[in-house]
């Protein structure tokens, strides 16, 4: 039996293999939080929120304005809502205190709710420490979460300082063109000028670029229909023409956000784009009433619009 | 045809290293196969993937 310690050594690392793929697979191997005294002065990172998302109601620290939470009141939660609970504080103290939020952070044991955490602080914090975000944002080792930063950064500053919030967009990584479709979104609520001469400027800087310049026209269209389907339209009328149905379908969208059936009626008054506008209003169903989705792509008169409405709503 | 005697001790050896590596390898690739769009560099993303995560989020028509 001289090949006894070989089969005994291939065993091993075959039981050893085995164990560690099942504890991974199972999310047995978390990270601790990082000790206070091993955080960086610059940190790491976390996303935005999806437009219009409110508060989680009965959460700890949020719908209360209220109530304060403190340090030890987090400590002194339970396990399950812990997280959540740091994650509030580092919200509630961001502006005031950044790297006291990042402290906060580095509490969170769940590593993607403590990037979330440090993604936050930043959002929070460059309206008032421009430089401090970008450090915090740059410090952010993981890509998706360091893009997310960026993005939130980015959004943060589309009222007051447009063309530094769509600068923010080229550092947010495989966020880059949602950070402009959204941030050109904002900016076209308070200035309409304004976004509509960045999607122009798009034409000729990424002339090579189709996504970027589709997704531009696209972002001021949803985002003003969220808040008047009409002001969109208007607003879709001074798009390049070949984005026009792109930005069409855009307004239907955000339209459909508000009120599917208003976005219907609005869309039948848009001439030869009523079906772009209705494409978009089914896609955004797709996600709540694949059916009646379906039902509004079978609608469509347009043979191109009608295929493609149909190939995403049946994907 | 006779196996010299020290290629058969170390036979066992080499198919155990060479397992390892392809092991290691092969989860390598599921790793990176199984991370999020949003994990990887924009380069490593091909873009009809990137156009329908786009498309699937209303960033796009």
């Amino acid at each position: 039996m001289r090949s006894a310690p070989f089969t005994i050594l291939v065993i091993a690392v075959f039981v050893v293999l085995l164990g560690l793929q099942l504890a991974l697979a199972h999310g047995w191997v978390r990270s601790a939080p990082a000790p206070l005294a091993a955080l960086p002065s610059e940190a790491m990172a976390i996303p935005p929120k999806p437009a219009g998302q409110k508060p989680a109601a009965g959460a700890p620290g949020e719908g209360d304005g209220d109530r304060r939470l403190t340090f030890e009141a987090c400590a002194g939660m339970a396990a399950a809502v812990q997280d959540v609970c740091w994650q509030a504080l580092a919200r509630q103290q961001a502006e005031a205190d950044a790297q006291g939020a990042l402290i906060v952070c580095s509490q969170v044991v769940d590593a993607e709710l403590r990037l979330e955490c440090v993604d936050d602080v930043a959002e929070a914090t460059t309206l008032t420490d421009r430089s401090g975000a970008e450090q915090i944002c740059a410090g952010v080792q993981d890509r998706k979460w360091r893009g997310q930063c960026w993005f939130g950064v980015g959004l943060a500053w589309a009222e007051t300082d447009p063309d530094y919030a769509l600068s923010r967009c080229d550092h947010a990584e495989a966020f880059e063109r949602f950070c402009r479709h959204d941030v050109v979104g904002e900016v076209s609520l308070v200035d309409l000028d304004a976004g509509v001469a960045f999607c122009t400027r798009g034409e000729t800087e990424h002339a090579d670029d189709e996504l970027t310049r589709k997704t531009c026209w696209h972002g001021i269209a949803k985002y003003l229909a969220r808040r008047d389907a009409q002001e969109a339209a208007a607003a879709c009328g001074r798009a390049t023409e070949r984005w026009r149905g792109t930005c069409f379908h855009g307004l239907g969208w955000g339209a459909s956000e508000r009120d599917p059936d208003a976005a219907l009626d609005a869309c039948h008054g848009f001439g030869a784009y009523a079906d772009y506008c209705t494409q978009g209003v089914a896609h955004e169903l797709k996600r709540v009433d694949p059916t009646r989705a379906q039902a509004l792509c079978e609608a469509i008169r347009t043979p191109a619009v009608r295929t493609r409405c149909l190939e995403f709503v049946g994907r | 045809m006779k196996v010299p005697a020290s290629l058969r001790r170390r036979l066992p050896w080499a198919v155990l290293v060479v397992a390892l590596a392809g092991g290691a390898a092969g989860w390598y690739w599921q790793h990176q196969h199984e991370r999020g769009l949003a994990d990887r560099p924009m380069a490593d993303i091909p873009k009809a993937e990137y156009e329908k995560w786009m498309q699937d989020l209303g960033y796009v028509d």
